[in-house]
């Protein structure tokens, strides 16, 4: 039963998507009398974020996702959906304020096992974040604005991209578990809430893109490397049609790194910043 | 033909040639215009000059001045003016020296279209006639005290003819206190009646007579009365030709009597004389740094000559030297504070302190008195007779004496002979005696010099061993209260050591206790001494040692930036050095201090230590990756301490 619900919204979603491209204006789309829930999916998320000290205000950041969808087999990890590579240059005003701007690439595969489509296509963003931090007792708060400004298509053959920007704002904490403050060798817990809103001609009537709630356990292992994995619930409504939500649960696996390459004479007055 | 024209016409070449150098080779005088030094003068020259062989030499006329307005109504001037010629680089025709020192007090007035700033200090000036560089004719010497640009006092005068260089007929000195006036012979030897008066009038007035510059005798006038004191007049032997200056005095001295020596004004007249020497002194050193010069008046005189042959000679160096140790010893002696006091309660001591006292007293000042005359040169200007009565009035010191001693008012006394090789002979020459006199008293000091130092040494070992037993208690009990003290705050295993430090000083100073022999006791407390100074510096080593690895390890946490928690996080680096410290080298000393503690190491395990510490936080900054590599195999203390480069010689 799921999984025709899930066949079946793909397959309504391709068709409004090749209508929408060919005949965008002669489609229209019925909002259902009350929001509909789709069925939950399943994803995995690895990813890997590289912070990679090039000055002392200026770094690189490095992030490569890869994340997995279930199939009918498999829930979570059953097949690769997209391929992140996310790079920017961050300028760290202070302890707590830091910006970025850069670019990303994302390749999206066909996760629709009965499509004829394209197999793979390309994603371009250009993005910039600022994120606000601050300490809470023992625990940091984090306030991250990123907007995204997004080129996607459609896995049709020759279908034109659309372009949307993305309002995203995340809050988080980190709470240490064992230690008294974020320090090496210490377990430490981040919830975190970020709403997702779009905007862009294709948008008529789905602002809201995603929702998503997280949970992350971590642990410091080094002051430059920190692993941590958690659960995320997310939901959101489709593009084509605001009325559908779509949800999901997603496991997420992340390494932190930050690696300095700097010499240590170079490197030694500045760590500390304007502390 | 042609070759008659070739002849002329080389004769033409060498009139030319020879017509052009002989300019070129004479002694062309040039001028010179700009400033010049002359020893501490600086001032503003003109002179002329000639060149020979590449050298300046003075040729003509001369000045070179100073003065400064600025300075003077600012603060003080200086001034001074040279004025003179000179003929091939020496002085030659009249001269006037002029210097001054002036303040004034801002007051000014305007004279005849002038400015007239008035002047206050002292203006020195000399002038007469050179002659090839010596006086010749009449020189005045003047010092003149200035007040607003008047003359207020004279306070030096001399006016003295020369004929080169000699100086002849009369002459007067004055100062403010006496004049003098006398003649001279044709040779510059003073004769007939040179008198010495106080410019007073108060005091009395000295005549004194001299024939053919040999002095006769010495009229003294006051108010009242009048004495004639007689000198050389009897003398009719060998003679000398001195200068009359302070020594000629002392000489004239020796043959008089005291009482008649006090009556004397005492060395006014060769003191005049000094005083008119060093202004012709001054003349003299301004010449000599511009060429040639002999500008120093010599007042002669004759004196008795009683010369000394070589053997006299080396007889009057070994009473010098005999007198120079003699004094040094006895000076030693009766400074020393131990004997001093010593002398108060000990009789013996009391004994030899005044021995050395008359030896001093009857030995050593008499000879003093002749070494004093050795040094002025003035030994052969007297009779060896003469020398004799007068530092020995009272005759030649006995060889043999009662000291007296006073003890806590108790009066006694014991006699006391020179231990001497040597004794005063009538027979023997008076230089012989006086030797024999120089040689008695170093030989009684010398006695008393070897006999008082091993009642010092004995005494002073005494007091070193009860002034060391102090010391060790002072040093034992600083531990014992250190260790202690710290004992509870700080961690067990430190704790521990310091017990061991404790009860290892026990050890030590039971060891001691033990000792009998008062030689090696004096030995064995200075050890001791040493281990327990060394033992509280390790204790306080050790009460540092926690210390001393927190400091290691926050020295080597860097404090580093977090991107992803945005906090800063402390990270250990350079790992190797700091557990070769904490896990290696540390419980190496405490071992050391459980298992090998001993006196003679004690200082080497502290110096260890503490170098330990200083090295490992020095290498915090130098690149240290061999040394890292090295540590990571390396588990061996000793060997990490070598690797450390620190100096271990706690075990050989």
């Amino acid at each position: 039963m799921k999984t025709f619900r899930t066949y079946f919204v793909n397959l309504v979603f391709l068709i409004f998507l090749a209508f929408q491209i060919t005949a965008q204006e002669k489609e229209v789309v019925e909002l259902p009398e009350y929001s509909k829930y789709k069925d939950l999916g399943t994803k995995t998320w690895i990813n890997t974020y590289g912070n990679i000290r090039i000055s002392k205000r200026l770094f690189w950041d490095a992030q490569t996702h890869l994340r997995l969808e279930e199939t009918e087999a498999t829930p979570f990890f059953g097949q690769v959906a997209q391929v992140y590579n996310r790079h920017a240059i961050g300028y760290i005003h202070s302890k707590y304020f830091n910006v970025r701007l850069g670019g990303v690439l994302r390749l999206n595969f066909n996760t629709d096992e009965a499509s004829t489509d394209r197999n793979l296509v390309p994603e371009w963003r250009i993005w910039h974040q600022y994120q606000f931090a601050q300490s809470l007792a023992s625990m940091m708060i984090y306030h991250r604005i990123r907007i995204e400004h997004r080129w996607t298509q459609s896995f049709v053959e020759n279908s034109e991209y659309i372009f949307r920007n993305r309002w995203r704002y995340m809050f988080r904490m980190k709470i240490p578990l064992n230690n008294h403050k974020l320090k090496p060798k210490t377990f430490y817990v981040a919830p975190e809430a970020e709403l997702i809103m779009q905007s862009g001609k294709a948008v008529v009537a789905s602002p809201m893109e995603d929702l998503r709630l997280t949970t992350t356990l971590g642990y410091i292992l080094t002051p430059r490397l920190t692993v941590a994995a958690g659960a995320m619930y997310s939901q959101g409504q489709d593009l084509t049609n605001g009325g559908y939500f779509k949800q999901s649960w997603a496991m997420r696996f992340h390494v932190y790194y930050s690696p300095d390459f700097r010499k240590v004479k170079n490197k030694l007055p500045e760590i500390h910043l304007t502390d | 033909m042609i070759r008659l024209t070739i002849k002329v016409l080389l004769q033409f070449l060498a009139f030319i040639i020879i017509g052009i150098s002989i300019p070129m080779s004479a002694q062309e005088t040039q001028t010179y215009n700009g400033p010049l030094q002359i020893g501490k003068y600086n001032g503003k020259a003109t002179y002329s000059y000639k060149l020979v062989d590449n050298d300046t030499v003075l040729h003509g006329d001369f000045t070179v001045l100073r003065s400064n307005l600025q300075e003077l109504l600012q603060k003080q001037d200086y001034s001074f003016q040279f004025k003179g010629a000179f003929v091939d680089g020496t002085a030659n025709g009249p001269w006037k020296f002029q210097f001054g020192e002036f303040n004034s007090k801002s007051q000014s007035e305007v004279i005849d279209y002038q400015y007239r700033v008035l002047v206050s200090g002292i203006q020195k000036s000399a002038s007469g006639k050179i002659q090839m560089g010596k006086p010749n004719g009449k020189w005045t010497i003047l010092e003149e005290k200035i007040d607003d640009s008047e003359i207020s006092s004279t306070l030096f005068k001399s006016i003295v003819s020369f004929d080169n260089g000699v100086p002849q007929q009369n002459f007067s000195i004055n100062n403010e206190n006496y004049t003098l006036v006398g003649r001279f012979l044709r040779d510059g030897l003073a004769h007939d009646e040179w008198s010495l008066f106080p410019t007073n009038g108060m005091d009395q007035s000295e005549s004194w007579y001299f024939k053919d510059g040999i002095l006769q005798s010495i009229r003294v006038d006051d108010d009242n009365d009048h004495k004639t004191i007689n000198a050389y007049k009897a003398y009719n032997g060998k003679t000398k030709v001195i200068n009359l200056d302070a020594g000629y005095i002392k000489a004239l001295e020796i043959q008089l009597s005291q009482v008649d020596v006090d009556i004397l004004h005492h060395n006014s007249l060769p003191e005049l004389l000094k005083q008119n020497a060093a202004r012709y002194q001054e003349v003299d050193d301004i010449l000599s740094e511009l060429g040639k010069s002999e500008f120093l008046p010599e007042f002669k005189v004759k004196v008795p000559y009683y010369p000394l042959d070589s053997l006299d000679e080396s007889k009057v160096d070994s009473i010098v030297a005999y007198y120079k140790k003699a004094n040094a010893l006895s000076e030693s002696i009766l400074h020393n504070s131990q004997l001093n006091i010593l002398k108060l309660s000990d009789v013996q001591t009391a004994y030899q302190y005044n021995t050395v006292l008359h030896l001093k007293e009857n030995f050593l000042k008499p000879i003093q008195e002749i070494v004093s005359y050795d040094s002025l040169g003035i030994l052969e200007y007297t009779s060896r007779q003469q020398l004799i009565s007068h530092v020995f009035p009272a005759g030649m010191p006995e060889s043999k004496v009662d000291i007296k001693m006073q003890i806590d008012s108790v009066e006694s006394s014991k006699s006391y002979s020179i231990p001497s090789s040597v004794l005063t002979n009538s027979t023997n020459s008076n230089l012989e005696n006086i030797e024999a006199v120089a040689k008695m008293g170093y030989d009684g000091i010398q006695a008393i010099a070897n006999e008082v130092k091993e009642t010092l040494a004995h005494e002073k070992r005494q007091n070193e061993l009860a002034s060391l037993e102090e010391e060790i208690i002072v040093q034992n009990d600083s531990l014992v209260t250190f260790i202690e003290a710290i004992n509870d705050s700080i961690p067990l295993k430190y704790a521990k050591s310091l017990q061991k430090i404790k009860s290892f000083a026990s050890t030590t100073l039971n060891d001691y206790s033990k000792v009998k022999s008062a030689k090696n006791r004096l030995t064995e407390a200075r050890n001791t001494v040493k281990c327990l100074e060394n033992l509280n510096a390790l204790s306080f080593t050790f009460s540092q040692l926690p210390q001393y690895k927190t400091t290691i390890e926050e020295s080597y946490t860097d404090r580093i930036w977090n991107p992803f928690m945005a906090t800063l996080m402390d990270e250990d680096i350079k790992k190797k050095i700091t557990s070769a410290y904490s896990k290696i080298l540390e419980p190496y000393f405490l071992d050391e201090i459980a298992q090998h503690l001993s006196c003679d190491s004690v200082g080497a395990l502290n110096d260890t230590i503490n170098a330990t510490h200083t090295k490992v936080l020095e290498l915090k900054d130098k690149d240290t990756k061999k040394l890292e590599r090295k540590l990571k195999k390396e588990k061996d203390p000793v060997a990490i301490l070598e690797l450390l480069n620190v100096q271990n010689t706690t075990k050989q």
